[in-house]
């Protein structure tokens, strides 16, 4: 029996993994078919580039200081004294901005905008808001998703050129003017050296959007998704945060691999 | 007019609304009476377009709103209105964005015009003053008071209500009343309460209509009900624990 039922509960599983899916893929068109409203909904456009960037930059700035500390540290004190300062100046710089900088916002930012997000939609949800829009004629994915989605997709970019310089910045303070391991010019050749402008690319817009979308859209799919009251909110938090932070990951890796 | 014919709804294993028949006139105010849980909220969800049942149709001004295109259903849904059961206010708004919102989205007027249209509709409904307030700033009374004012800023001929009394004490839920007759009598609108609140029914109805079991059983006038249909009334109540 207890067999039985196991094998049934992750048949249902399985089933509900594909329903999701599709769920998902259905929400992702709902919002590409709302883009050309963009100027009806341009309001809800801005407010939501606004919220994003109002909301995120001080948690942004902090982390990004502490990003150029600690890899500043750790670059330093993992390379011998053989190796040419300039070439370490290099490991830091580029390993920072091209992977550090994007993966490690892009988490925190996951569980800072995709969890309130979800919360956010899942309570609107709940207390019959989004029906309230509907009766109103009002589209929730033209009012809710495209905007979160689009501002998603645009400022997680923004941030992380902006986080990235401020994590070079305190790394280059760190290294020349605290920790005195390396001179200003060396510094700068050491960024110099082996510059890929892809790389550069890749780092700060592809990848980036990529998981702006993500955090945005898992988001808004399982605040849209809310089931039963507070405590449905609460799960459709959760897992926003789990899912995108889990797919950030992954398809960090698979960029790499595919693009660099 | 609104007319239900046959309307069957289904949720998993459950038949909620089994072949609902039920003619809402123009200008009058309808009050479905019924107990908890046995589909008035979505009966009314059916009727602009939110849920789509199994069978059956609802034409609204001749024309079946359960069979048309997404583009056409917000068009027809400009004609009502729709209190809901917790007033679903955006709690990102304030009171004066919750009702200028319909106007902003969908109409070209002048700020000035639309800033006019809130104070007329706050006046309304006696909250004159509010506009700068966000829903968890007021009360369940003042909630579903600033939904109505919601309501009524677009000239809805329909305005559907779910519960409206609900959780109100005794003077709130009698302006409310008062408020859906007097929208009747200088807007002419046309109103469909949802409720178990037998005073409410007493105040506004038209037309009364029992919902039991996903039927409607009797459709009358509320004389007739207070005569015949005492019993159910008394078992609605009690559906409630009052
Ligand atoms: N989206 C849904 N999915 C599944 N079941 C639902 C859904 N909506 C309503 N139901 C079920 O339909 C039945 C009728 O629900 P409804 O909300 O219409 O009741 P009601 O008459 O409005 O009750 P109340 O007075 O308590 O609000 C309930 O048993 C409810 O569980
Ligand atoms: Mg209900």
């Amino acid at each position: 029996m207890a067999k039985q039922s196991f094998i049934i509960s992750l048949g249902n599983r399985g089933i509900n993994f594909f329903v999701s899916i599709y769920e998902a893929a259905v929400l992702f068109v709902q919002t590409l078919l709302q883009l050309p409203r963009i100027y009806f909904y341009r309001r809800q456009v801005i407010e939501q580039f606004y919220s994003l960037t109002v909301s995120t930059l001080p948690v942004t700035s902090l982390i990004a200081i502490f990003i150029g500390l600690g890899s500043t540290v750790q670059g330093t004190y993992q390379t011998s004294a053989l190796t040419p300062r300039y070439f370490t100046a290099n490991v830091i710089f580029k390993s920072t901005i091209i992977e550090l900088t994007p993966i490690v916002l892009s988490l925190v930012l996951a569980g800072k905008i995709g969890g309130s997000l979800a919360a956010e939609i899942g309570s609107m949800k709940v207390s019959e808001q989004i029906d309230a829009l509907e009766t109103l004629s009002l589209d929730p994915v033209g009012f809710l998703v495209m905007p979160r989605v689009l501002a998603g997709t645009v400022m997680l970019p923004v941030m992380t050129i902006f986080a990235n310089f401020l994590a070079i910045f305190s790394s280059f303070l760190m290294s020349t003017a605290i920790l005195h391991w390396i001179s200003p010019g060396e510094y700068v050749s050491g960024m110099k050296m082996g510059f890929k402008a892809f790389e550069l690319y890749f780092g700060n817009f592809i990848k980036p959007s990529i998981f702006g979308f993500i955090i945005a859209f898992s988001g808004s799919f399982f605040g849209l998704r809310t089931k039963g009251g507070a405590k449905g909110v609460g799960i459709s938090s959760t897992t926003s945060v789990v899912v995108s932070a889990v797919l950030i990951v992954i398809l960090d890796y698979f960029l790499g691999e595919l693009l660099l | 007019m609104i007319e239900i014919r046959d309307l069957w709804k289904r949720f998993e294993n459950k038949d909620v609304l089994k072949g609902i028949n039920l003619t809402i006139e123009d200008g009058k105010t309808t009050v479905i009476l019924g107990p908890s849980g046995q589909g008035k909220t979505v009966l009314l969800k059916n009727i602009v377009g939110l849920i789509k049942p199994e069978r059956g149709s609802i034409l609204v001004d001749g024309e079946d709103i359960t069979k048309v295109s997404r583009r056409r259903l917000f068009e027809l849904r400009k004609k009502f209105a729709f209190v809901f059961q917790g007033g679903a206010l955006f709690d990102f708004l304030t009171v004066r964005e919750n009702i200028a919102l319909f106007l902003r989205m969908h109409t070209k007027m002048k700020e000035e015009e639309i800033e006019k249209r809130v104070k007329e509709a706050l006046k309304v409904v006696g909250l004159s003053g509010t506009e700068e307030l966000y829903p968890e700033e007021l009360s369940g009374g003042m909630k579903k008071r600033v939904a109505i004012a919601r309501a009524i800023v677009s000239s809805p001929k329909y305005i559907l209500y779910d519960e409206p009394t609900t959780g109100l004490d005794r003077t709130n839920a009698k302006a409310v009343n008062n408020l859906i007759n007097r929208l009747k009598e200088k807007y002419g609108v046309t109103s469909v309460v949802v409720t178990h609140d037998i005073e409410c029914m007493e105040t506004v109805a038209d037309k009364v209509a029992l919902l039991k079991e996903g039927k409607m059983f009797f459709v009358g006038k509320k004389e007739e009900v207070e005569e015949k249909y005492l019993d159910y009334l008394y078992k609605l109540e009690e559906s409630y624990g009052i």
